[in-house]
């Protein structure tokens, strides 16, 4: 087939399909139609969405926001009270001082010299710490080591250890005669009068010096003092088990 | 721009009207050119619902776009082209093509001008229709369309090679089919 009948051929075809023209089907226009209609109503749809202002974070975030925030004050809540719980138990470290006092003594092994000495005495200069233990100031508000729960730390207020002692023993004034003024030499008053003035429910055993022929001091115990003292009606009602 | 009328009005108007949006002229404007475009459709589409679909989604388009026609050229050329585009779109996944052979290549050497000359539309169409959808792009392209291989190739997403292979065998098959309804029509008329 040469160039010319194929071109002939082409041509014959394209003449006869140009020149087609097929109806198309009944309801062809509605069906364009119903899309053409559904598209704008879809944009408009679109547009409505588009335009509404969006929330920064959708619901599910805000919630899950709120939530973790929830959690982690209660985290943070929880941790302060434990901690709270726990400072009540820390003991208070006492305040040390750390300055010692140290006092210098020099001695010499060479004996002092009164006459003049030829040679330069060899002067061995030795420290001696007076007091190595070091001051330690417990302040007013110290504590015990440890405290239960409800105890409340109440401060500790020392004397002084010379005042102290002191306190502990007993300090008789002299009986002093009025009339001459001078101390007299009865001394008759013992310790155990004393506490029974002090404490007389108290039972003690009191130490009653007597002389006798023999040379040595006897001791005599005085016996117990048979009392129906009790501890009171109230622990007695409320212990009745006990007792 | 041709000043052909329809209903009393003017091409232009109803360009002007379809812009606008409104049905009225859409409606006019798809009975003026429905018939062209469905046989377009016809021509690409294998068999008549596909083509109905191909002229549904054709419209559209032209309707959507309307307002892109700037009046330089022929406006059935420019709808013509918007459903060519959409037929190649609808067709380019669907067909593989490959380039063939020379040996595969064959040309139907002695077929009768008479045969030809009697074919009527609809007997071509069908004859078209028979064709695989590579073939029957790439002949409508080349042959009704008057496209180049080249911008063939372009469109369809081949090489020039192939697209020239491609309409060397659609002629092959469509000039036996007329060959074999010539001879036919030859033992119907005896």
């Amino acid at each position: 087939m040469d160039d010319k009948s194929l071109k002939n051929f082409d041509r014959h075809i394209e003449q006869v399909m140009n020149e087609g023209s097929v109806t198309p089907p009944f309801g062809a226009w509605n069906r364009i139609a119903a899309e053409l209609e559904a598209a704008p109503a879809a944009g408009v749809a679109t547009g409505a969405v588009g335009t509404t202002t969006q929330p920064l974070f959708n619901t599910g975030a805000v919630l899950g926001f709120i939530s973790g925030a929830l959690l982690i004050g209660t985290l943070i809540t929880g941790w302060l009270l434990y901690n709270n719980y726990n400072n009540n138990s820390i003991s208070v470290t006492p305040v040390v001082n750390t300055e010692l006092p140290v006092e210098e003594i020099v001695t010499t092994t060479q004996p002092v010299a009164t006459e003049p000495v030829l040679q330069a005495p060899v002067e061995v200069k030795t420290t001696r710490i007076v007091s190595t233990t070091p001051k330690v100031e417990k302040s007013a508000t110290e504590v015990p080591a440890k405290l239960q729960n409800n105890e409340v730390a109440a401060p500790t207020v020392k004397l002084p250890m010379d005042k102290q002692k002191n306190t502990d023993e007993v300090y008789y004034f002299p009986p002093v005669d009025i009339n001459t003024g001078t101390p007299t030499e009865n001394t008759t008053a013992t310790a155990d009068e004393e506490d029974e003035d002090n404490d007389a429910d108290e039972v003690k055993i009191a130490k009653k010096v007597t002389q006798s022929s023999s040379s040595g001091e006897r001791i005599k115990f005085k016996k117990k003092r048979k009392t129906n003292w009790t501890y009171g009606r109230l622990n007695k009602t409320k212990n009745k088990s006990k007792f | 721009m041709s000043s052909i009328t329809y209903q009393g009005y003017t091409e232009q108007q109803i360009i002007a009207g379809c812009v606008g949006g409104e049905r009225k002229f859409q409606q006019m404007l798809y009975n003026m050119f429905s018939g062209k475009m469905f046989a377009v459709c016809l021509r690409y589409a294998g068999e008549y619902n596909a083509a109905q679909d191909l002229l549904q989604e054709g419209f559209v388009k032209v309707f959507r776009n309307m307002e892109k026609f700037r009046g330089e050229g022929s406006f059935e050329g420019w709808i013509r082209r918007i459903f060519v585009n959409t037929a190649i779109e609808h067709y380019r996944k669907q067909v593989n093509l490959y380039a063939l052979h020379d040996s595969e290549v064959k040309y139907y050497e002695h077929y009768d001008t008479n045969a030809l000359e009697s074919l009527k539309y609809e007997d071509v169409l069908k004859m078209i229709q028979k064709l695989s959808d590579g073939y029957r792009t790439v002949f409508n392209l080349y042959i009704i369309e008057g496209y180049s291989h080249k911008e063939i190739g372009e469109m369809m997403g081949i090489s020039e090679g192939t697209s020239k292979s491609q309409l060397a065998r659609a002629r092959y098959l469509l000039q036996k089919m007329i060959m074999q309804n010539g001879e036919v029509a030859k033992h119907s008329a005896n």
